[in-house]
């Protein structure tokens, strides 16, 4: 895989993600949340891309939206989202032998998947955190129901979403010099 | 596996400890992010402008007289203010001229490049410590809080907003916006409203208090102990409603409060920030 092309598209869809997060977020009722581009784009290269070179892009893509959450109020958090980016990826790995990989829909469906996983693994961790024997947040701050319902209803915002740019980034596939070797 | 391991105890590290991790990467995400979150997020302001809240109706005709009677004298008390203010003004600049120094504020006005996802939301600024920026110094807009500043790089900056989570809002209410108050006002603390996903706060109240709807919520810290002393009478948000307080109906109200600027939609801020010389 060309590096330097994802770092690009990484870049723009992040700076899609924050810059934009006003006209794109969904309600307060709703969550008011912003779709993950980024979760699209990684659940794309995991369809596409080597396993290792998958992992690794999941683990770059799960940083950087560690360093844009503020899930907590003094400081950001690095490694939530990292490894839940990671296990969302590895979850795909498996899964995408099974299914036709050049598909917007199949990449819609991982999407929700992978969105799934990464979500409640990103809630876990801020949950553990509030336990005073190891970080010791305070706990009346975070609502897990809440948080969950309000990543639920991103994860199927960002669902939607992942077909009008699912239908982009395979049109774009060349560019990313992908080689890999396809298996049956 | 040894990368799982060392994310899993940095996801649980102490907040403190955890920021100065994270320090230097979110630096350089913000300051690469901004030229280009600068331009979108006056994109999406536009097509998407912040609305100024209405302010909360008043029922009578009656109520609407007196409420012409009471602007018209804040507007005549208010050309008195501007007067001796002008005055006082002068008087500064000559005790500042004889001194050679002082404590004084000066204000920092700077566009928001982007937002970030709730529950928590902040701004991002194109200015940082370059500019005099620094954590805890106060973000505001026509007389608004808008919050206060949560992170710092040289060149960019996060506003933690008012409706973040663990933000402390000691505030006194006033009947009109250009009261300044004076220390001796019962003291409220607004607690954000998670029913509605941190869209209004509430303050518990007494059943026999004077405060009604249409009164106006100035931030006063008496002690300094949470906002600086720059961030008194800054305006939190209006009262919009008065309910029996869930919690005990009979004897204890419950005055909900909504900011009269949406906060995550705002393209420009300003920053108070204190000169110490």
């Amino acid at each position: 895989m060309n590096w330097v092309i994802f770092a690009i598209i990484a870049y723009l869809f992040l700076a899609m993600q924050v810059g934009l997060r006003t006209l794109i977020a969904l309600p307060e009722s709703f969550g008011g949340m912003a779709p993950s581009l980024l979760l699209i784009l990684g659940v794309y290269i995991c369809l596409t891309a080597r396993s290792h070179i998958a992992l690794w892009a999941m683990l770059a893509l799960g940083l950087t939206t560690d360093l844009i959450t503020t899930l907590n109020p003094d400081s950001t958090i690095i490694g939530p989202a990292a490894i839940g980016y990671l296990l969302a990826g590895f979850t795909i790995l498996q899964m995408r032998g099974l299914v036709f990989k050049e598909s917007v829909f199949t990449l819609a469906l991982l999407t929700f998947a992978a969105g799934v996983f990464a979500c409640i693994t990103i809630t876990a961790f801020y949950k553990l955190r509030t336990i005073p024997w190891l970080a010791g947040d305070a706990s009346d701050n975070w609502d897990t129901a809440n948080q969950l319902y309000r990543y639920f209803m991103m994860v199927l915002y960002t669902t939607a979403l992942a077909f009008p740019l699912g239908f982009i980034l395979y049109k774009i596939t060349p560019i990313f010099r992908f080689h890999e070797k396809k298996t049956y | 596996m040894f990368a799982v391991f060392v994310l899993a105890i940095s996801s649980l590290l102490p907040a403190s400890f955890a920021g100065r991790v994270s320090f230097v990467p979110k630096a350089i995400v913000n300051f690469v992010l901004i030229p280009t979150t600068t331009i979108l997020h006056g994109f999406s302001s536009s097509v998407r402008p912040p609305k100024t809240l209405p302010a909360a109706n008043i029922n009578t005709f009656e109520q609407l007289q007196a409420e012409y009677a009471a602007a018209t004298a804040l507007i005549r008390q208010l050309q008195f203010e501007s007067e001796r203010l002008r005055d006082e003004n002068d008087q500064l600049r000559r005790y500042h001229e004889l001194n050679g120094s002082a404590n004084s504020l000066h204000i920092v006005r700077t566009q928001v490049s982007g937002s970030t996802q709730p529950p928590n939301p902040t701004l991002l600024i194109s200015k940082g410590a370059n500019h005099g920026i620094a954590i805890g110094n106060v973000a505001f807009l026509d007389g608004k809080l808008v919050g206060s500043i949560r992170f710092t790089t040289p060149l960019t900056a996060e506003i933690k907003l008012i409706n973040s989570q663990a933000v402390q809002l000691p505030v006194v209410f006033k009947p009109t916006v250009g009261d300044i108050p004076e220390g001796s006002e019962e003291q409220y603390d607004l607690t954000l409203n998670t029913e509605d996903d941190g869209q209004t706060f509430f303050a518990q109240i007494d059943k026999d208090s004077p405060v009604e709807i249409g009164f106006w919520a100035h931030l006063y810290d008496r002690y300094n102990q949470y906002w600086p002393t720059e961030a008194k009478g800054l305006i939190v948000g209006q009262i919009i409603d008065i309910i029996p307080d869930p919690t005990n109906p009979y004897l204890v109200n419950r005055a909900i409060i909504k900011p009269t600027i949406e906060l995550q939609r705002l393209r420009e801020v300003d920053i108070l920030v204190p000169d110490q010389n």
